[in-house]
């Protein structure tokens, strides 16, 4: 017929994308009916993620990397849906699809060339983010969730109008490269750019943008929270490197203070934490300031940054993999010593101890290799003051990391108290990915290049 | 004039409209307060019965529901308008969209968003 699509001519990223689309669709489509097993909603989404990462693999480049790790972060959801903190259990089919929709989001992410679909990926993050945060038991979840609703609503503003002037400026919706565009208009593109990096920095979560995110991170069910961070910085990323690679140093060198200043707020502001949950939300914007001076490096900043997604994104699925089914409630350190009301089991509590190394950049952990990328890019940038200071921020991290270990270690010694069984499938999966990117970390850097 | 020279002429009329529509209402409006004109909802006319009742909260989620299909709907116009031109993968491209809204419907229908009991 005159006019058909050649539908074998697809990319293997959009059939991806329409496989994770057909996935959600089954889902909320028979969500009545899929509510009544516990098993049904995972493994419809399980086979959906997996054909993406099959998908994935057929790809190069940053499309391999997106599609993998924005697909392995939905797998990890996916695996701990039984053990989520629902207000109403009957809606795992629900928390199922906004799962899936969010990899999609993070493929438009880190694979869409327009500043439109870059807008609509983070949208799709953050729409997917804040519901499944209000999902969450009780009242703790639904605020949060608000919030980052209300963050939602702010960060789109701002990318639409970043957006506008750039097509002022430009004529396109291509992202600029500000050194080719025409002078008389250069200072409207310049705060066009401005304003979309100041978008995805919200959804980056760098000071000081970072409260909407900090509270979602806190009071979201643990379950879901681990897949939510990692795709939000895993998109906020990739479209920043994106953006910045156009921009030059007009956005790189803002980026860099940025950087630099997130991570010395969040490590000063971790040492008053004694909640765990709040722990690892300041740990996440220590960890989006790396990220944010990875993007402000320059070329050798971009695989630096990807790098450190895959490398972040295990340790922090693991984190909040061993935190499942705890909960929405404050969890305070206090509670992890011994018979205290936060018992986590030998298996959760090691592979804990495990995520909160390798987040504190110890070696041989993947953290450390990660680090170590970035600061290398950051100090053929721009010099020593601003790598010192960035490697002094991570060494002081380590203080805060350690404060939980002794009654970790405790824990770790006990015999009873496992979890249920897909939440010690999902710290297993998880322990084997940290395992084999810290003596195999070139498996991570050959992906992120 | 170029398009930033633009841009803060069209930001300063705006602010400068704002500023003086509010000066002005602020200085000729009379005020003449009584008790219906600080009730909640004022036009002059006093209610004829208390504006403070309940209702239901299932307004609302209809109400939201018929905004959102009702938005999503003003989709097929300009399709309809192109029809001819975009062929088959304009229908392929709708009906995927279609598709989409329509799972949205039967989830809504589903889960008894549109039951009012």
């Amino acid at each position: 017929m005159n006019g058909m699509p050649d539908l074998s001519a697809l990319s293997w990223v959009h059939r991806a994308e329409i496989l994770l689309v057909v996935g959600a669709l089954v889902l909320l489509a028979f969500a009545p009916r899929l509510d009544r097993s516990r098993l049904a909603p995972m493994l419809i989404g399980l086979v959906t993620a997996g054909g993406a990462i099959a998908c994935g693999l057929q790809t190069t480049g940053a499309e391999r990397m997106g599609l993998v790790v924005g697909s392995v972060a939905v797998v990890f959801g996916l695996l701990l849906l039984s053990s989520a903190e629902l207000f109403d259990r009957h809606q795992t089919p629900e928390a199922a699809a906004l799962l899936l929709i969010g990899g999609i989001g993070g493929v438009v992410l880190v694979t869409g060339q327009s500043l439109l679909e870059l807008a609509l990926g983070t949208e799709m993050i953050s729409l997917v983010g804040a519901a499944l945060v209000a999902l969450g038991q009780g009242q703790r979840p639904l605020e949060a969730g608000f919030k980052y609703f209300v963050l939602t609503a702010v960060t789109f503003a701002t990318l639409l109008f970043g957006m506008g002037l750039i097509f002022v400026a430009t004529g396109s919706l291509a992202v600029p490269a500000l050194g080719a565009v025409a002078e008389g208009v250069r200072p409207l593109a310049t705060v066009g750019v401005a304003l979309f990096a100041i978008g995805l920095a919200f959804k980056l979560a760098v000071f000081p943008v970072h409260f909407g995110a900090l509270d979602a991170y806190t009071a979201g069910p643990s379950s879901f929270v681990g897949s939510i961070m990692v795709l939000s910085k895993l998109g906020a990323a990739a479209a920043l490197v994106k953006l910045a690679s156009g921009a030059g140093e007009a956005l790189q060198f803002p980026l860099m203070i940025v950087g630099l200043v997130t991570i010395v707020f969040a490590v000063l502001a971790s040492f008053a934490q004694d909640d765990l949950r709040r722990l690892m939300a300041y740990s996440a914007v220590a960890h989006a300031g790396f990220l944010a001076l990875g993007v402000g490096s320059g070329v050798a900043g971009g695989t630096a940054v990807a790098f450190y997604v895959v490398g972040y994104g295990a340790a922090a699925l693991l984190a909040f993999a061993c935190l499942a089914g705890t909960g929405t409630g404050p969890l305070p350190l206090s509670s992890l010593r011994p018979g205290g009301s936060l018992q986590l089991g030998p298996a959760r509590a090691a592979g804990l101890i495990v995520a909160l190394l390798s987040l504190a950049g110890v070696p041989p952990l993947p953290g450390f290799w990660t680090k170590l990328a970035v600061l290398k890019a950051c100090f053929g940038a721009w010099g020593t003051l601003a790598t010192t200071t960035a490697a002094l921020g991570g060494v002081l991290g380590i203080i805060y990391y350690l404060r939980p270990l002794p009654d970790l270690l405790a824990q770790a010694k006990e015999t009873k108290g496992q979890g249920t069984v897909d939440a010690v499938v999902a710290v297993g999966a998880a322990v084997a990915v940290v395992v084999v990117l810290s003596f195999l970390p070139n498996l991570a850097w050959d992906l992120a290049r | 004039m170029n398009p930033t020279g633009m841009l803060a002429f069209y930001a300063a009329v705006a602010a400068g409209l704002v500023l003086l529509l509010v000066v002005i209402a602020g200085q000729l409006s009379p005020r003449r307060p009584s008790p219906v004109k600080q009730k909640s909802y004022e036009c002059g006319v006093s209610e004829p019965q208390p504006t403070e009742a309940r209702w239901p909260i299932r307004f609302a989620l209809v109400a939201m529901l018929f905004l959102v299909f009702d938005v999503e709907g003003l989709f097929f116009y300009p399709w309809a308008v192109q029809i001819r031109e975009l062929k088959f993968q304009g229908l392929l491209c709708m009906g995927s969209f279609f598709a989409v809204l329509g799972v949205g419907y039967i989830y809504a229908r589903g889960r008894g968003a549109l039951k009012w009991q």
